[in-house]
């Protein structure tokens, strides 16, 4: 899934977030997170973000929180937050809440309306594969229409600029097994072979 | 005699002498479909890793990064279209990239790289 021009926005608004915070100093918090845990809450050592040793067995690491995101947000949209979070103030998103951590096997659980937000497990958010239960690492992408020199250049800059999402790039979106998500409560959810 | 010895050893160390440590290498991956995980390129001490499929017959696949030396695995990712993708993990060591082409092209091409 990609979604170049909104995703820039996003990136471009959440970027100017994430340096005035840094200007002003402190831990980003919005006004709606529950102190003492936004504070707990770091992205910097996450199990999808940093894996020296391989990508960790789901049941292996210990549960993380949850963030509940803003009505309207999608699964896709939540990544892109949360991925842009990690690799900037390397703590949750602005506008998130933090909540209790959802079962392992929970990658995120669906709202029941539109009234509620989407709520993205920070143990796998972009879930685990499903024959080793390996918890995947984030992704990001660009269209294969460039040449390959080109598309190096724009990731190498991502990575090392300001804005970690890739000029005319995304974070990738991965195919969830169907026990991965849960509609409107963790249990709501088929069971995972 | 001497001096002729010693323009030999000198061409010969010059011959020996290791490159200086590439910071990026890549290829164009040749899969089989169906054949399981193939190994495409080994690189030391990457900061990112990305691959490509360059056609739809070759689709959709799946990449992953080994580390022989300690049983150790990244990811699996399954990709369904023609697009770049990229992890940005910071590992240490010799790390093979891998590709199980889960399409119908036999084989399948696609552009692996790794970069320091």
């Amino acid at each position: 899934m990609r979604f170049s021009t909104q995703a820039q926005r996003r990136t471009s608004a959440a970027v100017v977030a994430a340096v005035v915070a840094l200007l002003v100093g402190g831990v980003v918090a919005s006004a709606t997170q529950k102190a003492d845990r936004s504070v707990a809450v770091s992205l910097a050592d996450a199990p999808w973000a940093v894996q020296p040793d391989g990508s960790p067995r789901l049941d292996a690491v210990g549960l993380r929180p949850s963030l509940r995101f803003a009505p309207g947000v999608s699964y896709a949209e939540a990544l892109h937050d949360l991925y842009v979070a990690a690799r900037t103030t390397g703590v949750v998103p602005p506008g998130t809440i933090v909540e209790d951590p959802l079962p392992a096997e929970v990658v995120y659980v669906a709202p029941a309306s539109s009234l509620g937000g989407i709520r993205l497990s920070l143990t796998a958010p972009w879930g685990w594969t499903p024959d080793e239960r390996r918890i995947r690492p984030a992704s990001v992408g660009l269209p294969g229409e460039l040449a390959p020199e080109e598309a190096t250049r724009r990731f190498a800059e991502a990575r090392s600029g300001l804005n970690p999402i890739p000029r005319d790039g995304w974070v990738d979106v991965p195919k969830l097994a169907d026990c991965q998500i849960a509609e409107a409560t963790p249990e709501n959810r088929p069971a995972c072979p | 005699m001497k001096r002729h010895l010693t323009g030999l050893v000198v061409a010969l160390t010059a011959a020996l002498a290791l490159p200086a440590a590439a910071t990026a290498a890549w290829t164009n991956c040749s899969v089989n479909a169906s054949g399981g995980y193939a190994n495409c390129l080994n690189f030391d001490n990457p900061r990112a890793e990305q691959v490509k499929a360059y056609h739809t017959a070759g689709l959709p696949y799946r990449f992953q990064l080994v580390r022989f030396s300690t049983g150790s695995i990244w990811g699996w990712w399954e990709y369904s279209d023609l697009n770049y993708h990229q992890f940005g993990l910071d590992v240490s060591g010799t790390i093979t990239a891998q590709v199980d082409n889960r399409g119908t092209a036999n084989p399948a091409a696609y552009y692996v790289e790794m970069v320091r």
